[in-house]
């Protein structure tokens, strides 16, 4: 899965271009994609304020193994308060929580 | 690019790594998956391995970091009686040359999905292990093992970390 964000001004800016999340103009974001297979997985709105989340949660058994599950996770920082954040499982479900087993927001994430 | 992170198995005077699909608990400061160097069953007593030193590295790097690094097992273990895993988290890697008891922590089969080890540190958008403790693993056997090879009785443990 790939993220891509629709800023303000109309323009779409991808994660190939962006490379983290964490040099989007937050300011500027209107929305935050979720895209598998060119397909929307979940779209996020933004209003300038909130501060948008994104994790790659990996859980691999086994040294070096192949089996790894994958869980994405899109949410946002108010300026005050707990953050929201969805938990995409590969099996396509969804869930909604704060910052599970102790998510380490980034400086980004919370700076004003 | 999504980051590739791996385990490397360290050891040596030049903590020379490599990532290995499975580590086998001997007595000797190698990672080869061989049958040489087994662990004593005392008459009496507990023998231990010589440690095995293990650590996330970033053969590709994350975009932005690795961070909320845990490690857990399932909970149960299938080695027998009178086996045991020990861990403990070490700030930097140090040579093993001997069976010592490294005094772990605790059996890593205490370690489970809701009650896992909290690594301290992080990788950076870099290549490397950044600032990410080290996990150091030793086998305890005590004189109540049964003799024989634990080849084909692996236990798994599992890493979850975050990449941003």
């Amino acid at each position: 899965m790939q993220w891509q964000t629709l800023y303000d001004d109309g323009s779409i800016h991808t994660q190939d271009e962006l490379k983290s999340h964490t040099n989007i103009e937050f300011k500027k974001l209107r929305q935050f994609q979720l895209i598998k297979d060119g397909k929307v997985v979940i779209l996020v709105f933004f209003d300038g304020k909130k501060k948008p989340i994104f994790r790659v949660r990996h859980i691999c058994r086994g040294l070096n193994s192949d089996n790894e599950k994958l869980i994405y996770l899109v949410g946002w920082k108010p300026k005050k308060g707990e953050p929201t954040i969805f938990y995409i499982y590969e099996d396509g479900h969804i869930e909604v929580d704060n910052a599970r087993n102790n998510l380490e927001l980034l400086p980004y994430e919370t700076g004003d | 690019m999504a980051a590739t992170v791996k385990t490397y198995v360290y050891y040596g005077a030049s903590s020379s790594a490599d990532s290995s699909d499975h580590l086998r608990f001997k007595n000797a400061d190698d990672n080869t998956n061989n049958t040489t160097n087994p662990i004593q069953i005392l008459a009496s007593g507990v023998n231990t391995s010589f440690k095995k030193t293990v650590a996330l590295y970033a053969t590709v790097a994350p975009a932005t970091s690795i961070s909320n690094v845990k490690l857990y097992s399932d909970g149960s273990s299938g080695l027998g009686t009178g086996v045991d895993i020990e861990y403990k988290a070490a700030a930097s890697y140090t040579q093993v040359t001997d069976n010592t008891d490294n005094d772990g922590t605790a059996s890593v089969f205490t370690l489970t999905e809701g009650s896992p080890l909290s690594l301290t540190g992080s990788i950076g958008a870099e290549t490397g292990k950044g600032t990410l403790q080290f996990i150091e693993l030793q086998m305890m056997v005590d004189d109540t093992a049964t003799p024989g090879d634990l080849v084909g009785i692996a236990e798994t443990l599992t890493w979850q970390f975050d990449e941003a």
